[in-house]
């Protein structure tokens, strides 16, 4: 045994005296028979610790299925138990309503909270549209175009030198754009409008869009002769014609 | 003659065998583990209830024991916690301060009915109960139980160092005591 040999040693290196010393536990053995009973006194103790720990009671074997129903039904027939101070206060103020109690009167059909459920309103789907966020943007810029052009027009028809474009900040800035609009023609609104085309999908009304490709068939449906006849009516003076429209 | 520890655990598995290999389990260590507790608390009353608590806490974990160490280190290991438990509930039940713990120990030992204050034997008892609780439990491990310092760590959740720095304080302690006495 090298590692008894070991702490010997190291006992002695330590304290000699220590080392020298009688080694044996001088406190008296346990009573006779103790080690031969131990083992049935422990099991003993085992066997009672398991039947402790056993539920020795019965419980019915739907008692928790019907609980809530139960309960609802309690509650209704001797009414919901009340806080000490709610019922206290009450005592103080209106004896007579404190010792009424409080049963519910109005009946409950059976099953309701169990097939209770929430009817969710549908909401009425129109026929939506979706613009695109790059379209959305065109048409913000196309708008702002349409406002600036429409400004600067009625600044060049409005001021006193009649000299094109005038680009004077202070005449576009005191232009008042909707009077100003109210006076330009179809026919001027209609010029710009050609002049820079708006693509994707138009919103006319609510419920009434005309999508892209319904009005590039309307288009592609228009005679020739139509196409010169709106251009002969609407273009630009001394404009020349492509052929081959 | 005692079954090795595998088999021991094996048959404590199977339900048929599992009373029968437990039974085994506290012939084979009951009486270190005895011993062990003893020192700690001197009482035989005391290790008594001590030993038969540590044995119904084997039986309720050994199903989980992992086996990543020696049976004894862990039954060990558990009797010394369970001993330090006692120890600590009677200081509280007696409200005695941590320095009248050690005299209070030092006065279970007079009180055995075998002291006897002439006799080496005894002032060695005297001398372990006035070391702080952790060197009490490693020189009795070292010197009674011979203990390597490598299973010691295991069941007192010590580094060796610090174990054998432990014990060497012990050691002088006790050697200064006796000297004084």
């Amino acid at each position: 045994m090298d590692y008894k040999r070991d702490i010997s040693g190291e006992l002695a290196e330590i304290s000699p005296l220590v080392a020298g010393l009688p080694k044996h536990t001088p406190y008296g053995p346990p009573e006779a028979g103790y080690w031969e009973t131990l083992p049935g006194v422990v099991m003993g103790q085992i066997h009672l610790q398991a039947v402790q720990h056993r539920q020795v009671y019965e419980l019915p074997e739907d008692y928790f299925d019907n609980f809530p129903s139960k309960m609802m039904g309690l509650l209704q027939e001797y009414g919901v138990p009340v806080a000490p101070e709610i019922q206290a206060e009450l005592e103080e103020h209106a004896p007579l309503l404190a010792s009424m109690g409080r049963k519910t009167v109005f009946e409950l059909p059976q099953g309701y909270f169990e097939q209770f459920h929430v009817e969710l309103p549908v909401k009425a789907q129109g026929r939506v549209v979706s613009f695109p966020r790059r379209t959305q943007q065109w048409f913000a810029y196309v708008a702002a175009a349409v406002v600036a052009g429409i400004m600067v027009s009625a600044a060049f028809i409005f001021t006193d030198e009649n000299t094109g474009l005038k680009s004077s900040y202070n005449a576009v800035e005191n232009i008042n754009v909707s009077e100003g609009i109210s006076k330009l023609s179809e026919e001027e609104i209609a010029n710009y409008l050609n002049a820079h085309p708006v693509t994707g999908e138009i919103a006319t009304s609510a419920g009434n869009e005309i999508s892209e490709p319904e009005f590039q068939n309307a288009v592609e449906n228009l005679s020739e002769e139509e196409i010169q006849q709106y251009l002969l009516e609407n273009g630009e003076p001394g404009e020349v014609l492509p052929r081959g429209i | 003659m005692h079954l090795d520890d595998k088999e021991l655990l094996y048959q404590f598995k199977q339900s048929a065998t599992r009373e029968r290999a437990f039974t085994s389990i506290i012939k084979k260590y009951q009486e270190k583990l005895y011993w062990h507790i003893r020192r700690m608390v001197i009482d035989h009353d005391d290790a008594n209830d001590v030993l038969q608590n540590v044995f119904i806490k084997v039986w309720n974990a050994l199903d989980n024991f992992r086996e990543d160490s020696q049976l004894y280190t862990w039954l060990y290991r558990i009797a010394t916690n369970e001993s330090l438990t006692f120890l600590e509930q009677q200081k509280k039940r007696t409200s005695v301060s941590l320095s009248n713990v050690e005299n209070g120990l030092a006065n279970k030992v007079i009180a055995d009915k075998h002291f006897d204050a002439g006799k080496l034997e005894w002032k060695l008892q005297l001398a372990i109960q006035q070391l702080p609780e952790k060197q009490r439990l490693v020189f009795n491990l070292r010197y009674y139980d011979e203990m390597p310092y490598e299973e010691m760590s295991k069941v007192l959740d010590t580094s060796e160092g610090a174990l054998k720095a432990s014990y060497h304080h012990a050691v002088k302690k006790i050697e200064e005591f006796i000297k004084n006495h």
